[in-house]
């Protein structure tokens, strides 16, 4: 049913208003013995409503959990693109019809391979809001909330409020900062053992090409998305010099002239940076590419390279994205409604060669920056410059930080030793990454208190000299 | 929209909405329009053009597919492939839209109740891209079958989803089995999934691993790379030329060195780690006697376990190799085959010498670039010269088989010549011998534990097999009704045991099978009560499509031939019946 069409629209919230009690349901319909049942959700109420084998202890089988799974469960779901789409339209199948799904893009000509509930008429419109209508339409039982911002847009109170919360999103930072919010959410008694009631299960999916990956979190309990860090693949960071100097591969080629020749040539006016949904910019790229490449005798610019290696493109297709997304769909379904053991706690998936999965268990790490209670130490040398540990902390595999702003206490005063993200602070902060530590009044065991983008909550480091 | 037929097809909605758009930009040149398009579909399929190219993407838009069944399975199925462009399908179903679909099926409304499934599922899939096209028959499957069996020969794949009965399945592999059709039978039941790929013979042409050990024929260099590494002398370098050589004629140098002074190649991983020690010591050193730090040097340290000694056919092209079809070219043989066979005499002959054709790919090194550029064009010259060497060896084959010289083209043989490692030919058994008497399907049938996933899948398939079986004794799936559904799980436990004993299961499989085990499994089957869970048929669904983008290009390698999912404990078995 297409969007637009406004008549199709009425005629299902007619429908949603039906009353399906037993004189509006055929005879075939009708399951005598069966607690009353919408005949539409046949398949979650059998399992819902029936005795299992093989189920959880601790399940019920009871009309209760029907309807908590139906008006009560209040789902969150992180992201409108590929794995979004599906995680919608999975949910409401499932019977959810409590839905919410933030997502502060809009859409793109490029989407419409995978993220079926957009149309071209929607190119520029809101993920978010365009996939909420979508699955109000199609299935008026279920209501979802769009909200077109971003999730650091959100505080706890509004993180509180949902019983479980999916995760389908292509920025590893993202997911950095959801998992860092629901671990702030965490409350612990006086034995250090957590609140359960402020505990948010987390499902996080992941797909790139023909492989994905599904992994199921409760912060606090069991290991979260930053305890196995060091797994997410580092940036392809090509060397300065081999760009400058010694170009062997195309992508060297585009590099340099994104990374050197724009800064000097500065083609579309002074102060006018890249901008890879602009196709005269990537035109432009490609050309002096080819020039470049032309130059070494290097073969293989081509405008996709040249997009891929500026947008940094990550291949994606419709069929992985179902099957994650259906994975996960089902982990929210379990636990939701405790039938059976959760995901412990890592799904891997690839169809490359014939069909692989297997799933495995991932140990909290004790280190972990982000649920450990550990204070969090980094070693620097004092005569090591601020910017010297900046880069620390950006490179360090448990810290991977993107652009950490530090506070401390010098002399039991409070100082801005840098802050990145405000323009008038940066400034006044700047001369600061040149200074060495101790000439900033570093001692050892100085405490600092970072903010990155990776995470809702300030961290704590001690720093640590040899 | 009127029901469709394949062989007189009726106007589709898409054709009708595809017409109406010709109509609208008659005034723009045919040039211009088809430019404009091309451009679109570029944009439009980017992400997935990624992986499986253009000529990919021209494969899949010239496929047509048959779905049977527009069941929750078969519409997410079809879903998948309609969103990166199908050429057609064709959904046969003859249900009408009930109420149960409506909490399961994406590709139903419920202005459709009482419909036909089919059309409903046509039309909300076609609305999706108006570059595929589609249409339905309302047909049952049992009179296609009994009636219009070379219906199913029009389509590359034909797919069954959810079908019930295993006699409609066979009867379905036995029109497609002789003409070499692939079937793709599946099945979303409860929390349970199946998926079998039924394909006689399949040729994959780029299996596209992801990690494989490249043959840069260190050990066994061609005579222009000997020449390269004959042109450079270490002794007579700037520092800066020493630490710039790629690590490729590094390797090839200290590999004669220590040939010469040991008489053979390292061949062994003691050998190899001591070969590796003697090209550190290669390393320049400062007035100090300190090695400097050389990142080629490094990097050819690396590469010695993986790079040296690995110059040999890899096993799956030693079978294409001794293959039947590879000896018994007639001039029915696939192009595959014949390919197969010119690069065989290519690799056992002269040009050869024991190796397959050059592939040409270098992966990046640490390197000036003109030594790497220098590197890489006399590989590329290399792979080119092997090409064409097995071309002339396709050309005499096609002559000697009386089939046109130009049968097949230099371009396409350079493709395969550049991918001879990953070529791939992919036969599952038919249904026939997994279905029919006397079927080895025991075999498959393992684990180690009750806990062990692979058990625990075998022993879902087992139940979907008595599931069939209850159906065609009781025309109904059990636990349909909730009153009888404890009184069905016994039954069905009776016929899993039945097909247990039938087949003959391995005595370990007996043994963890014990009546409770089964009796637990049956009963959770029949609480599903024949329905399908939409997360289910979600992830069968996109398990299935990519299955069927692998077969219509070529590209990736099956699965043979039968994938279980859990949805219990997340987990995939996957059993060559
Ligand atoms: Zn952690």
């Amino acid at each position: 049913m297409a969007l637009e069409d406004g008549a199709n629209g009425d005629e299902a919230d007619a429908i949603q208003g039906m009353d399906y009690g037993d004189d509006n349901v055929s005879a075939d319909e009708v399951d005598d013995g069966a607690p009353q049942q919408d005949p539409r959700y046949k398949s979650i109420s059998n399992l819902i409503l029936r005795p299992g084998a093989m189920t959880r202890q601790d399940f019920e089988p009871c009309p209760e959990l029907l309807d908590f799974i139906q008006n009560t469960c209040k789902v969150l779901i992180v992201g409108a693109g590929g794995l979004g789409c599906e995680l919608l339209k999975n949910l409401a199948l499932l019977g959810f019809r409590d839905l919410h799904v933030i997502d502060m893009d809009t859409i793109d000509l490029s989407n419409l391979n995978r993220q079926f509930l957009f149309r071209h008429n929607d190119i520029g419109k809101s993920k978010a809001e365009c996939a909420a209508n979508f699955i109000n339409t199609r299935i008026p039982s279920c209501t979802v909330t769009p909200y077109c911002k971003r999730i650091e847009d959100f505080d706890e109170d509004f993180y509180r409020g949902f019983s479980v919360i999916v995760c389908g999103l292509d920025s590893i930072v993202a997911r950095r900062w959801m998992n860092g919010m629901l671990l702030s959410m965490v409350a612990y008694d006086d034995e250090g053992n957590p609140d359960p009631t402020t505990v948010k299960p987390l499902i996080d999916g992941g797909t790139e090409g023909f492989k994905g990956n599904v992994r199921s979190v409760v912060p606090g309990i069991t290991a979260c998305l930053e305890c196995s860090i060091d797994l997410y693949p580092p940036a392809v960071n090509f060397p300065m010099c081999t760009i400058a100097h010694t170009p062997r591969l195309p992508e060297h080629c585009i590099e340099y002239v994104k990374v050197l020749l724009w800064p000097k040539e500065e083609p579309f006016g002074a102060g006018i940076g890249v901008d890879g949904d602009d196709p005269k910019h990537i035109s432009w790229i490609c050309g002096k590419a080819e020039d470049r490449a032309k130059e070494f005798g290097i073969e293989g610019v081509t405008y996709r390279l040249t997009l891929g290696v500026i947008k940094n493109i990550i291949p994606a297709v419709a069929s992985t994205n179902a099957v994650i997304a259906a994975a996960c769909a089902t982990e929210v379904f379990k636990v939701a409604s405790s039938m059976y053991a959760p995901l412990d706690n890592y799904f891997l998936f690839n169809d490359v060669d014939g069909v692989y999965s297997s799933s495995f268990s991932y140990e909290r790490n004790p280190e972990c920056l982000a649920c450990s209670q550990k204070p969090q130490l980094i070693t620097a040398k004092p005569l090591d410059t601020l910017q010297d540990l900046i880069d620390a902390l950006k490179e360090h595999p448990l810290f991977q930080m993107r652009s950490p702003g530090i506070t401390t206490k010098i002399n039991g005063k409070s100082k801005t030793l840098y802050m990145p993200n405000v323009p008038m602070l940066e400034a006044q902060t700047r001369e600061n990454l040149e200074r060495s530590l101790a000439d900033l009044g570093f001692l050892d065991g100085q405490e600092l208190v970072v903010v990155d983008v990776t995470s809702p909550t300030a961290r704590v480091l001690t720093v640590k000299f040899p | 929209m009127k029901r469709g037929d394949v062989d007189h097809p009726s106007a589709t909605a898409a054709e009708e909405a595809s017409s109406a758009k010709r109509q609208c930009t008659s005034g723009l040149s045919l040039a211009v329009v088809m430019e404009q398009s091309a451009d679109h579909k570029t944009k439009k399929y980017d992400r997935q053009l990624r992986l499986w190219g253009d000529h990919g993407q021209a494969a899949l838009e010239k496929a047509r597919v048959c779905l049977i069944g527009a069941t929750a399975t078969g519409t997410e199925i079809l879903k998948n492939l309609v969103l990166p462009g199908l050429g057609s399908f064709c959904i046969v179903d003859s249900e009408t839209v009930k109420m149960g679909d409506l909490g399961s099926n994406f590709f139903v409304t419920a202005q459709d109740i009482g419909g036909f499934r089919a059309e409903a599922a046509t039309r909300l899939l076609l609305e999706m891209n108006s570059d595929v096209k589609g249409q339905y028959m309302t047909d049952t499957l049992e009179s296609l079958v009994a009636n219009r069996p070379s219906f199913f020969q029009h389509f590359t794949i034909v797919i069954a989803a959810d079908v019930p009965s295993e006699k409609l399945l066979l009867d379905l592999g036995r029109i497609l089995w002789p003409v070499g059709i692939p079937l793709v039978a599946c099945r979303a039941y409860g929390l349970v999934g199946w998926i079998r790929i039924v394909c006689r013979e399949h040729f994959v042409t780029e299996s596209k691993p992801d990690n494989f050990i490249q043959d840069l024929r260190l050990d066994t260099p061609f005579p222009e790379l000997v020449a390269l590494k004959d042109s450079v002398d270490f002794g007579a370098m700037t520092k800066k030329a020493h630490s710039h050589v790629p690590f490729v004629i590094i390797l090839l140098a200290f590999l004669e060195k220590w040939k010469t002074l040991r008489g053979s190649l390292p061949t062994t991983y003691q050998d190899k780690v001591k070969f590796r020690e003697f090209v550190d010591e290669g390393r320049l050193k400062n007035d100090d006697g300190i090695p400097l730090a050389e990142e080629n040097f490094e990097e050819a340290c690396k590469a010695v376990v993986k790079t040296v000694g690995v110059s040999k056919v890899p096993d799956e092209i030693e079978r294409l190799f001794r293959d039947p079809a590879c000896d018994n070219l007639t001039i029915f043989s696939p192009k595959f085959w014949i390919v197969i066979r010119a690069i065989r005499d290519f690799t056992v002959g002269a040009e050869g010498a024991g190796h397959l054709p050059v592939s040409g790919a270098l992966p990046d090194m640490f390197s000036d670039t003109e030594s790497f550029v220098h590197l890489q064009n006399v590989y590329k010259a290399k792979a080119d010269s092997d090409a064409a060497a097995v071309y002339a060896k396709v050309c005499q084959l096609n002559r000697d088989l009386g089939l046109s010289e130009d049968f097949i083209s230099l371009s396409e043989v350079k493709y395969y010549s550049r991918n001879a490692a990953f070529l791939r030919c992919v036969r599952t058994t038919s249904l026939e011998e997994e279905l029919g008497e006397g079927s080895s399907v025991a075999a498959g049938l393992t684990g180690f534990s009750v806990d062990d996933p692979d058990f625990r899948n075998s022993l879902w398939y087992v139940m979907l097999r008595a599931v069939s079986h209850f159906h065609n004794q009781t025309g109904v799936l059990p636990g349909l009704e909730h009153k009888t559904y404890e009184e069905d799980a016994v039954q069905l436990k009776v016929f899993a045991q039945k097909f247990m004993k039938a087949v003959g299961v391995v005595d370990g499989f007996r043994e963890l099978a014990g009546d409770e085990v089964v009796a637990r499994y049956a009963r959770e089957v029949a609480r599903f009560g024949g329905e399908q869970v939409h997360s289910v048929a979600a992830f069968v669904g996109g398990t299935v499509g990519q299955e069927v983008i692998k077969l219509i290009t070529g590209q990736y390698v099956p699965l043979n031939n039968t994938l279980v999912y859990d949805a219990t404990a997340c987990t995939t078995s996957t059993f060559q019946f």
